[in-house]
């Protein structure tokens, strides 16, 4: 991290969460555990296979979540992606990583499925995400005219003594990002659950949704600001 | 540096541009220019400290968002499937 960002960090008083999440996203040898893990699979080892289920299982299910419209159906839809999974195991080349392949796996079918069954589709899901002129924050809390224009007129308050552990033990907090993330259109879901709530480095992310860093990053400041928003709404009522 | 609005100038940014750079420079991915203008921007704005360092609670809360598991039954057809690939 740089002069700069260690400045900030000292001034807010702890690490960001994204150097703590790329610290915690290099263990030795990933490379070299995943080709042990595959080759595992191949042997048909049942705890290689309930690992994976179980490191990759919740990203799917919140990604599939993105295209269709409830969670049985995308219960449906992973299933059916574990099972190709099986099936195509042995012709998996590594040309990318496992995750990427099987997120790949998964994106088809449930855009498939959120297709074919197009009356459950939520509207969300179409929601334009490349409009250069949306602003992560909505500009009606800056100042609009005047010298200081663009400055906040509306800041955030401050959550004092808020840390993710007490958010998390409550569960109207989660509840309010649960909603928050459910009502996120799919190509913002998508880059949320996979850099944030699974911890995937940025450069995956974006082999595995095919876009440029500039758009992971617009997107997913986006979906952040709109779970910042959920809970800023959900404090200021407590 | 003390917080106060004339020394936001000083940084060539707006409360508003910074909003839109918060998760870049979060996960360190500003040209270094521009980090620099983000960092003078903190240094002086109270307001925007308290919105940058939300967005990093948030990112860290959805880190730990409950795990999801298949049902025990999706499990088992699963494992099944999974054997019977290995036997054929």
């Amino acid at each position: 991290m740089n002069a700069v960002a260690s400045t900030y960090t000292k001034s807010i008083g702890h690490t960001s969460s994204a150097s703590r999440r790329s610290q915690a996203a290099r263990p030795s040898g990933p490379a070299k555990s995943e080709d042990t893990l595959i080759a595992r699979l191949r042997r048909g080892d049942e705890e290689a296979f309930d690992e994976l289920v179980n490191q990759q299982h919740g990203a799917l299910i919140r990604m599939a979540m993105g295209y269709v419209a409830d969670r049985e159906v995308a219960e449906e839809v992973v299933q059916d992606t574990w099972m190709t999974v099986i099936q195509s195991l042995d012709r998996f080349e590594g040309r990318s990583s496992l995750r990427t392949w099987i997120c790949g796996i998964l994106i088809h079918k449930a855009k498939d499925r959120g297709v074919r069954e197009k009356r459950h589709t939520t509207f969300s899901a179409f929601e334009s995400y490349d409009d250069d002129n949306e602003e992560a924050v909505d500009p009606s809390r800056f100042q609009q005219t005047g010298e200081w224009a663009g400055h906040w007129a509306f800041p955030p308050q401050p959550w004092d003594d808020q840390t993710p552990e007490k958010i998390m033990a409550s569960q109207q907090a989660v509840n309010a990002m649960q909603r928050a993330i459910e009502a996120l259109p799919a190509t913002l879901k998508d880059v949320l659950i996979l850099r944030d709530v699974e911890g995937v480095e940025a450069k995956e992310v974006c082999e595995m949704l095919k876009i440029t860093e500039t758009n992971l990053y617009v997107r997913l400041h986006r979906a952040r600001e709109r779970v910042r928003a959920a809970v800023e709404t959900y404090l200021s009522g407590c | 540096m003390k917080d106060h609005p004339s020394q936001w100038i000083h940084s060539g940014l707006t409360c508003r541009d910074l909003t839109n750079q918060a998760s870049e420079y979060l996960d360190d991915r500003l040209p270094i220019l521009t980090k620099v203008r983000v960092g003078l921007h903190l240094a002086s704005c109270a307001h925007c400290r308290t919105y940058v360092k939300q967005i990093d609670l948030v990112s860290s809360t959805l880190r730990s968002l409950p795990k999801l598991y298949p049902s025990p039954v999706n499990r088992l057809c699963l494992r099944q499937q999974f054997v019977a690939s290995h036997t054929n």
